[in-house]
């Protein structure tokens, strides 16, 4: 691929000559000597068109040894004015630049390089070296020696000079009628960015600017995609034909120039000299002529590609034309980049909220009192991790100082498990007259919820306790669920009666067991969800069935009632975790027999 | 231009221009010619419209080569713009001017 191959030359009426060079020495040999024939023309003397020649040279050659690969595309400007009492010449390169020395002294007498500046300086009057971002200016100044009066110019050399005047008067008038669309453009663009208009939308309308005001015939923007692997197309322009361009991989598509361009985040041209290879899937848009491929990035990391393309191919892009490609598409990535991260605090923000409608549904299916249940009392827990989860609890008198006990947890995280949740409880609550046969009362519910459960293929866990004071019993049945702990004065553990049957949402028919167990004076019991059976420490080890157990004996053994054995329960936990935040709900319900 | 081996001498004829565009060459001619016996280059400066750094630095790569070996480069009828310029960069010690 090619740089600008011909010189562009403008000469204007107030006595000074430019050249573009591409960035090469025998380019800039042959400019600086389209230079000193121009200042022959100005009746210079042969000593002073000498040290001119020389430092124009060594200038241009810093300009070509110090430019990187990217900048060796772009043209060395080499510009000279001819005033009365002196000469300014003006180098603009697009290399990184450097602060010019204080002081420049020849470097070691066997030194092979090193005596560019020494020469610049010891040749001309005064150098000011000016940088900027995107390219620098070595300004040379050397004093004009009293000039012998000219002769006066022949009609046809003076209408030859009006005729270049013209030429480079109609050039510049071209270039900054660009420029001054390009801003139009860009401010007009500037004022839609508070409209949240569509990224693609704003592509769009930016790149059929551009390709107006650049005169392409033909342009794609690709941008490199979420895992940073591979280029994907945004817009191909003209839409007519309705090209679709695949994506391309950044480690294999070698062939492509779009990815070569990404890869070493450089421009690349293309045209009938060195043209897309013929597998660079570029070419299904700009199958003949030349074009331009930028990369462009965004504090240092690669946002994409956009490639412009004309069909003709003795007419090269210019350096004016180079120039509205970059600040066109660099504006564009700082927009696509600004609404990227807009996005994202739009997404923050939506699930923060989630979150929080969840925990509110949560925290409102818990009840508000606790019923009086003599000789048992009751107490209950429900901590929510960070990612609130489907777990509740529910009391609900049933008659004859009895109390059904419900502990679930819902399958997943945030409002949907949530909304499940209330979904369940008011299930249950709505079939009181099967509180006191908890098997029968899973089976209902598990009918009632299967279809809706099963089509999002969520499923919940649910243990139903019966609780009868005058018995003295409780009656358990189990949907997937932890099962009930039970201490018993006396014993050495507690032990964990009962089977369990599927969880609610797996089968659409499922007969649940149930179990009824005494609790004699002194007993307790705990119904629990897995969140704290399953806690883990820093060290990541989990708790377990059986240390819960013993905390449960521990807890039965040490407090006299409900409210003291969930504290009891609630306070070891903490130790165990020791500051670590549980990942899942932990939720509890004490049972104790006050007698 | 033209290189060639004259006795025990290295001789160019007709540089017009030795720079950045054609020093890296210039250095791989001359290399070619040298051998052990025959380590003295003598250039004819005469036709020599143009030198800048990069000519001057070949000069001196291609002096640090030959003078290990009791070899110099001799630099024959300088123009006035050239011995200015080595003159003004101290070269005119390293070199032998020949008038």
């Amino acid at each position: 691929m090619n740089s600008n191959s011909t010189s562009a030359l403008h000469q204007d009426f107030r006595s000074s000559l430019r050249i573009e060079s591409p960035c090469e020495f025998t380019a800039i040999r042959n400019a600086t000597l389209q230079l000193r024939d121009w200042l022959a023309g100005k009746g210079l003397p042969e000593a002073e068109l000498g040290a001119w020649e020389l430092a124009l040279v060594e200038a241009g050659n810093n300009a070509v040894k110090y430019a990187d690969a990217g900048a060796r595309q772009l043209p060395v400007g080499m510009e000279i004015s001819c005033g009365e009492r002196e000469i300014e010449a003006r180098i603009t390169d697009h290399t990184p630049g450097f602060n010019w020395p204080r002081e420049i002294e020849l470097p070691d007498i066997e030194s092979e390089s090193g005596r560019g500046l020494f020469l610049i300086k010891s040749l001309t009057d005064r150098v000011t070296y000016l940088r900027h971002a995107s390219q620098n200016v070595m300004v040379l100044h050397r004093a004009r020696p009293a000039a012998k009066k000219e002769s006066l110019p022949d009609v046809d050399r003076l209408q030859a000079r009006l005729a270049e005047a013209e030429a480079a008067l109609n050039d510049m008038t071209a270039e900054l009628a660009s420029s001054y669309e390009s801003l139009v453009a860009m401010f007009r663009y500037s004022a839609e960015l508070g409209a949240h208009t569509d990224v693609k939308d704003f592509s769009q309308r930016l790149l059929r600017d551009l390709m107006q005001i650049a005169e392409a015939d033909s342009a794609v923007l690709r941008l490199l995609s979420a895992d940073g692997k591979r280029l994907e197309t945004l817009l191909v322009l003209p839409e007519q034909g309705r090209i679709t361009l695949p994506p391309v991989t950044l480690t294999e598509g070698l062939s492509s120039v779009e990815v070569g361009a990404a890869r070493n985040r450089q421009d690349i041209w293309f045209d009938s000299a060195e043209p897309l290879d013929k597998d660079d899937p570029l070419r299904t848009v700009m199958p003949v002529g030349n074009g331009i491929c930028h990369a462009f990035v965004v504090a240092d990391q690669l946002v994409g590609t956009a490639a412009l393309g004309r069909f003709a191919a003795d007419k090269p892009f210019t350096a004016a034309q180079v120039n509205l490609l970059h600040t066109f598409i660099d504006f564009l990535a700082i927009q696509i980049v600004n609404a990227r991260l807009l996005n994202e605090r739009t997404t923050t923000r939506v699930t923060r909220r989630e979150l929080e409608i969840a925990a509110e549904i949560q925290h409102s299916l818990l009840p508000e009192t606790v019923p009086a249940c003599l000789p048992f009392e009751l107490a209950a827990a429900c901590q929510s991790a960070l990612q609130v989860g489907g777990d509740f609890y529910d009391f609900i008198p049933a008659g004859d100082g009895a109390v059904l006990l419900v502990i679930a947890d819902v399958m997943g995280k945030g409002v949907p498990a949530a909304l499940f949740a209330a979904v369940l409880r008011s299930t249950i609550r709505s079939m009181p007259q099967l509180f006191s046969q908890p098997g029968e009362l899973l089976g209902a519910a598990n009918r009632t919820l299967y279809s809706d459960l099963s089509r999002v293929d969520m499923f919940a866990t649910a243990k139903v306790a019966y609780l009868n004071p005058r018995r003295q019993e409780i009656i358990s049945a189990s949907a997937g669920h932890c099962p009930l702990l039970v201490w018993q004065s006396g014993a050495v553990q507690a032990n964990a009666p009962g089977q369990s049957g599927f969880p609610l949402g797996i089968e659409p028919a499922v007969k649940y067991a149930q179990t009824v167990t005494p609790l004699p004076p002194g007993a307790a019991a705990l119904l629990y969800t897995d969140g704290l059976s399953e806690t883990r420490n820093a060290a990541g080890e989990m708790l377990g069935e059986k240390m819960l157990f013993q905390l449960l004996a521990q807890a039965a053994a040490q407090t006299c009632d409900a409210h003291a054995g969930k504290h009891f329960l609630l306070g070891r936990l903490a130790d165990f975790c020791d500051h670590t935040p549980p990942t899942d709900d932990q939720t509890l319900i004490f049972i104790r027999h006050l007698a | 231009m033209n290189v060639f081996v004259d006795n025990d001498h290295v001789r160019v004829t007709g540089l017009e221009r030795l720079s950045a565009g054609n020093s890296v060459e210039f250095k791989q001619l001359i290399k070619l010619h040298l051998t052990a016996a025959c380590r003295v280059v003598e250039i004819d400066c005469a036709p020599i419209r143009f030198l800048d750094s990069d000519g001057l630095g070949a000069l001196i790569c291609i002096h640090k080569w030959v003078t290990p070996h009791d070899g110099k480069v001799r630099l024959q009828q300088p123009s006035e713009l050239v011995r200015q310029l080595l003159e003004r960069l101290h070269l005119d010690e390293i070199f032998e001017l020949a008038p």
